[in-house]
This record gives structure tokens, sequence and C-alpha cells, in this order.
């Protein structure tokens, strides 16, 4: 056997953790000190090179522009960031970074919409219902408190929902 | 219940039962979830990682399914019992690697478990024995039905179930079967069936070792797409898969043994011998041994033996397992001693 390979992420320790993965036929292949493996939360269950793959992907579709980064309101977190960490903030990125991720969702699963279960319509009505209800008691605090930025943002968040309701109507979505 | 009474006792998975059970060894079934209007785990504050553990521990306590079964807090419990939970498949190393604000409920006979603040703010399982993908399905979907009943999940009508992560997103399933293939290895045909399971667009990976080089022989297939697909669909066109791969399995069996049988007891004889009798027996050699034994029990060419001793060998040599069974730390050199002893104890009289 060859001498003992070093671990790919600290090139100091020598590599006691082999990991391969195949996704869309394309095998990878990672060798680690333990240490590294630990803090990359490597072991059976992990999906680990999620965030390598996304940046691969993301990468290609990257398109040219001047403009500020796209940033989500709710969380904070800009396209940017997600491409290096793979993991998105919050779940109203989706619509912020529509655009940017339609490509990537095409690409790991070939399709861009949900076929398949859902909550039940009920339980989806009265929750929005339940959540329109907090919003606009905090929408009064917030203009009471003159937070005006945070005002507009709720204010923002309940058009969306309420929009979402009248398209979903009686039957549910 | 506590974490010390999970080392006494089996896993569901590990009776060996089941449909197939003489190849599939266990069927899984995992959702991912989130809480509508909530920060995703690694963005969150610790605050806000605590508020939705709280949310969600408060609805998860109310279902039948995890009624009499285990809450641990990942800050509360120590490396040795996460790594003990990790291998036992309680948990992810992703969890075992996190602390406050993360926890696992588990079910009592341990076939459930439901992770806190993981990559997702829930990630639940149903692991059973066998190739049984729909019974974890149907578990799985109540469990689910329950809990939206309770939170508010995020969902869009157009993505479906949203992910910290977008190759979780729609369906938020992913659907696995851990697949026993030493005849498929022996016969050096096992390349070619993997390639054809990933042509198909289907994830596969060796539970144990590296690329080329695996060790165990036990494979994890599994689904890769979750959106645009339904559950049914993704169930259906894994089972179809596994279906052909088992028999591919069946087929290497009948020709080892009508063309090597005398290698093939062999092999069977030796392996035995050695976890019978080894005092100093490393992780791997006995992960390779245990798997030939478990040939040897399938193809019936050992007796006095049970699938069920020879699984829960399988984790009961694992590391952590040694350590909590002998109830203190031990480095890898005394582990060694530790699972020769525990492997003639338990294999020596039958």
């Amino acid at each position: 056997m060859a001498k003992p390979h070093l671990c790919d992420i600290c090139k100091e320790n020598p590599a006691t953790v082999h990991y391969t993965e195949i996704v869309n036929n394309n095998l990878k292949k990672l060798n680690l000190c333990e240490q590294c493996a630990r803090e990359k939360g490597l072991g059976v269950a992990a999906h680990f090179g999620v965030a390598e793959i996304l940046k691969g992907l993301t990468e290609s579709h990257q398109k040219e522009s001047s403009e500020p980064e796209l940033t989500c309101d709710f969380c904070g977190l800009s396209f940017s960031r997600f491409r290096k960490v793979g993991r998105l903030g919050c779940p109203h990125c989706y619509e912020t970074f529509r655009e940017e991720l339609e490509p990537i969702l095409s690409d790991v699963h070939k399709k861009t919409e949900h076929v398949g279960k859902s909550p039940s319509p009920a339980a989806m009505i009265d929750t929005t219902t339940k959540h329109l209800g907090e919003l606009n008691r905090e929408l009064v605090r917030a203009v009471e408190g003159e937070e005006y930025e945070r005002a507009a943002q709720l204010r923002d968040e309940i058009k969306r929902l309420e929009k979402q309701q009248q398209k979903a109507g009686p039957e549910g979505p | 219940m506590d974490l010390n009474d999970l080392v006494k006792t089996g896993h569901t998975w590990m009776h060996g039962d089941g449909p197939d059970a003489d190849i599939v060894f266990s069927s899984r079934v995992r959702l991912a979830r989130n809480l509508a209007n909530s920060i995703f785990p690694n963005r969150a504050t610790p605050n806000e990682k605590t508020q939705v553990l709280e949310r969600i521990l408060a609805a998860v306590v109310q279902l039948d399914r995890f009624k009499g079964g285990l809450t641990l807090k990942m800050d509360e419990i120590d490396d040795l019992d996460k790594q003990f939970l990790a291998e036992r498949y309680l948990v992810s190393r992703e969890l075992a690697a996190a602390g406050a604000g993360s926890a696992v409920v588990i079910a009592p006979d341990q076939s459930m478990s439901l992770m806190i603040n993981e990559e997702d703010h829930i990630r639940f399982q149903v692991l059973l024995s066998g190739f049984r993908l729909r019974d974890c399905y149907a578990i799985a979907a109540e469990i689910d039905g329950e809990l939206e009943k309770r939170l508010e999940y995020a969902y869009s009508p157009r993505l479906g179930y949203l992910s910290a992560c977008p190759t979780n997103v729609g369906t938020g399933i992913r659907v696995s079967a851990m697949l026993h293939l030493p005849a498929l290895i022996l016969i050096r045909q096992i390349d070619q069936v993997l390639q054809a399971i990933i042509k198909l667009g289907l994830a596969v990976r060796g539970l144990y070792g590296e690329g080329t080089e695996w060790f165990g022989n036990l494979f994890q297939i599994s689904n890769q797409v979750t959106l645009g697909k339904s559950e049914e669909e993704l169930i259906t066109s894994l089972e179809k898969v596994i279906r052909q791969v088992v028999q591919s399995e069946k087929n290497a069996r009948t020709s080892l043994i009508k063309s090597r049988s005398e290698a093939l007891y062999d092999k069977v004889g030796r392996a035995a011998g050695i976890l019978r009798n080894a005092h100093i027996i490393t992780s791997r050699e006995t992960i390779d041994h245990l798997s030939t034994l478990r040939m040897g029990i399938d193809m019936s060419l050992i007796d006095n033996l049970d699938r069920q001793s020879v699984n829960e060998l399988f984790i009961l040599t694992q590391p952590a397992h040694l350590q909590k069974l002998s109830g203190k730390a031990l480095d890898a050199s005394v582990r060694d001693i530790e699972r020769g002893s525990l492997l003639r104890r338990r294999l020596q009289n039958n």
C-alpha cells in the first residue's frame, strides 16, 4: 500500500475517514482526518457534499450583474451566502430567491413544481387565518411603537398571506 | 425509560424479520418538515431555536406513537451517549454534533425517532426490519397528519414542504432500504448493479468503507429527487429497483451454492471460527465476518445461529456500544479486546 493520505481539508493529519458519495452519476471521494470529519458532521446518515454540489450548480447559473445583492427580508440571508452554505435561512427564502432557485431545483430534481401530499386544506386555512390574526396584532403594536420598518414588513407579509388564502379559495389549495 | 434502558433493549429492526429479510435488512422512511415563519436551524439564534424546540416538543408529547418514549436534549447528554444514539441510527451524525436547542424523541420500540433542529426543524424516521417501505410510509404519514394538526408547517402549494436545503423540498421524503449483497460481491457483479441503480436516478452508498472498497457488504439505496414526484411514485420506483436487486442477489447466491459450495462453507466456517475465538478484533474485521455469518445463516450454511443475534452484534460491537456496555470509556486498543470478549461470550454457546 502507498503511504497514508493526508486529510483533504486540514492537509495535516492522516486521513482515516474515507467517504464516497454518488450524486447524479458523479463519484465524489473525500479522505478526511477524524477531527475534520466530525466537524463536517460526517457519518452514515449525513448528507455531505450538498453545499459543494449546490455551489457548483449555482455558479454555472450565476448571472453577471452589478445590481445590489438580493437578500431575504425575513431572515437576512443573501444569495451569495446561500451559495456558500447550501442552506436557505427560512421558508420565505424560496419566494425571495424564486428566480435564482429555479435552475437549481430543475438540476437537482428535474422538476420545479410539487406533486404529492399537502397539509389537509382545513389545517392550512385554519393556521393561515390564525397566523394572520397574530400578524395583524403585531402590526398594530409596531405602528404604536413607531417601528415603521417592521410595520412595513408585517404589512407585506399580511398581504402575501391574504393573497395566498384567496388563491386557495374555499376548496383549499 | 431512560437512555441506559436502550442499551439493553433491542431495536425492532434488529429482529431480522419481515419480507425478504434475508437480503433487505431494513426499510426506512424519513420526512423533513419545518415550521411556517420560523428561521431554519442553521440561521436561527439560540433563543429562536429553543422556542421552536419547545413548540415542537409540546406537540410531539401528545402523539400516541411516542407515548412512553424518551426525549433527549442534545446539550444534556454527553458525547458518548450521542455517538451511541448515532450507532443505533436513532439520530444522525449531524444532530449528534448539535448542542443546545436540538433534541430527539424516541418511540419506546425505537422504530421511530424524531429529531428537532437538525438541518430542518423536524426530521422523523420510521425504520422497520425487512422490505417494508409502505409500512414505514403509512406510519410516517400518520405521524405527519397528527403533527400538522398541532403545528403550522412551512408549505407552499407550488413547492410543497419547504426545507432548509433545496435538495429536500417538495415531499421532503427520503425512502431507503439497507441491502446485504455479499454474493453479488463474491461473483464480482456488484459494480454493474450499482451503476444500474445510479443510472435510474437513485442514490446508493456503502454503509461501511470507501469507494470501490466497501466492507460489510451493506448498501443503502434511496431516492434523490423529492420534488415533482409524489410519495407514491417515489416509493413505487424504489420498490421496483430494490426488487430487481434482491432478485440479482438471490441468483448470485444460487449460482455460488451450485459452483462453489465448498468454498462457501469454508468462508462461513472461518468467519464463525474467528468471531468465536478471537481475543483482539477490530471493528472492521468484525463487520466483515458478521456479514459472512449473516450470509451463512440466510443460505442455511450454518446451524444454531439466528439472524437476530448476528444483527445485534453489528450494533453492539460498535465503539460507543462497547463503552456503554462496559460502563466506562475505553480507548481503541482496549475496545478491540472488549469486542473479542463480547463476541466470544455471545457466540461460543451456539
